[in-house]
């Protein structure tokens, strides 16, 4: 019989347009909007072009020059310097052919026609140079031999902390979205759970009734729907996740075992939560009972980073139990640890605590609705 | 006959209004059991408290001889109920909905199939096997819930006001179904507003009113209890006030109504009534056009016993 009722539900199931929608194509639209709209955030990187400049020498600067050859070599070198006299420099400046004119006089001096980018560029040259002419012309009269690597330490950008990476894993913080968004996913088969429940409860449905007056246990019809929707909903998910990461390449982990135990439980806790919720005897109307379930599940959603990035680590750092309490929370930093730390502690511990909750829920889903007789119909 | 049903002084209170009224009532094995009632007489509460789908304050009910429960599924698999809404899934075929409710009574597979493709000929649901409930009319819909209910071949049937918002055509199919299922073996309840469908084929009827049993019997018995045994009524025109106050005097007379040149006497007892009465206007020299003469109906026993007509309190 057991087989008999998973396989008509699940027809009935997989046939519902809504179920479909709501499970599968909402969350589906919703990371590849988000793909398009963040996904590509890190990727984007501004390549300077070479400023071309006019060199006006009036005296010899031996230091600058060596200067000049330092920043004109190399990949992408940060200047083109063309020596030319004062007029030739004034007309290819008037012409736009270089964007500004280096005077190399007693000091050295920038000319520019207009602002920009080039000319911020060729300014901040131009004084750091200047900043740092004392202690080049005093390198050169103690120690020549170390002019050189002085000037290269010049032209670099120098910074004094070093980079260490603490794991393998992805650190992107833009994942979080996507994690929020599997979260959420999971959270709205909570409606499949809510409106099967509406079709086992004499009080709420004719089938119900028809249902309650057949000869099968509730604990029984209970665990068929269980049983069937999260068949459609496991599935639901694995392709949430084959479009996550085979069509919008977002980086989920790779440790596929423990990912697909995660969106198994995730999967059954928004199963149960929706039955949990259809199993309670006020509101009676299928409308406020998915009501409160869309409402819980996007406030848990986005206290797990659905649409603030930061708001869960914000809660974290002052009311923990909350994301020990939150499945989506839960959910979402179980994505985090798989796919961040290369041991398993921080993702055991938020599947103990999801799959406590599941179960709880189950308990008391099966305790409301067991051997029911209603009170009016 | 053993008593399939048995209810003892059953009292349900919805807060302050009380619906069923220390009710008891009993059906016999293999009978057509009428409930007759205009809506909100409980009815419907009734057969929800008979199936342990409410709660009750007070009383017992017994089916088949055992006390009724939510968890009596021993009692449960000899039940089919046929519900007042339709009872289905939208998303599943005529074929499908039906396997799937006899599924949950019959776990033979070949069994089942034969028992479904029965239940499908039974209700001429044949050329449509394959539809979804939203692709049939009002009628069919009914015949396939009446199908899902009576698959299993239960041994006790609940049929709650099936006809509602049918066809002439499809409610006297399923009256005649009705009547092959209980020629076929099966106890039936069936509950009406309808007191023609409920004296065409239930052999004992109950009349309820505000949750209470005001009179049960067979439908012979029914209208045995009530002072009125015939009604004529007559089309003529000119009527006199004198000649209301003569028939009113004639033997078995119970009462005289003229209205809109059309005159009923009911009559108390008395055989030829129709003739002492047409002698009386060809005496007087009235003329006359149709004339109508017909035995009480349970309309009338509702209204002598209640003070209302049936159909009013609907």
């Amino acid at each position: 019989m057991l087989f008999h009722n998973i396989k008509y539900t699940f027809l009935n199931m997989i046939r519902t347009k809504e179920v479909i929608f709501w499970s599968l194509v909402f969350p589906l639209a919703l990371a590849t909007f988000m793909y398009l709209a963040f996904g590509k955030i890190n990727e984007v990187t501004e390549n300077l072009e070479t400023i071309d400049v006019a060199v006006v020498e009036s005296v010899q600067n031996e230091m600058f020059d060596k200067i000049l050859v330092e920043v004109s070599n190399g990949e992408s070198p940060l200047l083109n310097p063309m020596k030319m006299n004062i007029q030739d420099a004034v007309s290819t400046l008037d012409s736009k052919e270089v964007d500004g004119i280096i005077h190399v006089d007693d000091t050295i001096s920038l000319s520019v026609r207009e602002n920009g980018l080039n000319a911020t560029i060729l300014s901040s040259f131009v004084d750091r140079y200047l900043q740092n002419e004392a202690t080049l012309t005093q390198i050169a009269k103690n120690n020549p031999l170390a002019l050189n690597s002085a000037i290269e330490a010049l032209s670099d950008d120098t910074s004094y902390f070093k980079e260490e990476k603490l794991t393998d894993g992805n650190t992107d913080n833009l994942s979080n979205y996507f994690y929020a968004v599997f979260a959420m996913s999971c959270l709205f088969a909570s409606f499949t759970g809510i409106s099967s429940m509406f079709s086992i409860q004499g009080n709420l449905s004719p089938l119900g009734q028809r249902r309650c007056v057949a000869p099968t246990k509730k604990l029984h019809v209970v665990l068929t729907l269980f049983l069937t929707n999260e068949i459609v909903q496991f599935a639901i998910e694995l392709i949430t996740f084959a479009y996550m990461s085979l069509v919008l390449g977002i980086d989920l982990s790779n440790k596929y075992p423990a990912l697909f135990l995660l969106l198994f439980v995730a999967s059954s806790f928004g199963l149960t939560m929706g039955m949990f919720i259809g199993s309670l005897k006020k509101p009676v109307t299928e409308g406020a009972k998915m009501g409160i379930g869309v409402a819980i599940s996007m406030a848990l959603s986005v206290m797990a980073d659905l649409c603030v990035s930061g708001l869960m680590n914000t809660i974290e750092h002052t009311v923990p139990i909350i994301n020990r309490l939150n499945p989506a929370a839960l959910i979402s930093d179980s994505f985090y640890a798989l796919n961040t730390y290369s041991d398993y502690s921080r993702y055991t511990s938020n599947m103990v605590n999801l799959s406590a909750m599941t179960l709880i829920l189950f308990t008391l889903t099966i305790l409301t609705v067991r051997r029911n007789r209603y009170a009016s119909i | 006959m053993s008593n399939v049903i048995e209810i003892n002084n059953l009292v349900k209170r919805y807060k302050e209004l009380v619906a069923l009224d220390h009710l008891s009532l009993e059906v016999k094995e293999g009978e057509i059991f009428g409930l007759l009632g205009p809506n909100g007489s409980g009815k419907t509460t009734t057969i929800n408290c008979i199936l342990s789908l409410l709660t009750y304050d007070k009383g017992s009910i017994k089916v088949f001889g055992k006390e009724m429960t939510p968890s009596s599924y021993d009692i449960k698999k000899q039940i089919g109920v046929v519900m007042q809404n339709v009872a289905v899934f939208n998303e599943l075929t005529v074929y499908e909905n039906i396997d799937y409710f006899c599924g949950l009574y019959i776990t033979d597979k070949e069994l089942r199939k034969k028992y479904v493709e029965e239940a499908i000929e039974f209700t001429g649901l044949s050329d449509f096997k394959k539809f979804r409930p939203g692709k049939l009319s009002g009628g069919l819909l009914r015949r396939l819930n009446i199908a899902c209910g009576i698959a299993h071949k239960p041994k006790l049937i609940f049929f709650d006001e099936p006809t509602v918002a049918v066809d002439p055509q499809s409610r006297n199919k399923i009256l005649e179904g009705i009547s092959k299922l209980n020629k076929d073996g099966a106890t039936i309840i069936y509950t009406s507003h309808y007191m023609e469908e409920v004296e065409q084929i239930c052999s004992r009827i109950t009349i309820m009113d505000k949750g209470r049993s005001i009179a049960n019997g067979s439908k012979d018995e029914l209208k045995k209890m009530i002072t009125v045994t015939e009604h004529i009524s007559i089309e003529t025109c000119n009527l006199l006030d004198e000649h209301i106050k003569e028939l009113s005097g004639l033997v078995h007379v119970y009462e005289v109504n003229y209205n809109d040149n059309l005159l009923t006497i009911s009559f108390s007892g008395g055989k030829h009534n129709i003739v002492r009465v047409l002698n009386y206007l060809q005496e007087k020299n009235i003329s006359f056009g149709r004339v109508y003469s017909e035995l009480p109906t349970l309309n009338d026993v509702f209204l002598e016993i209640t003070g209302t007509q049936l159909r009013d309190s609907l």
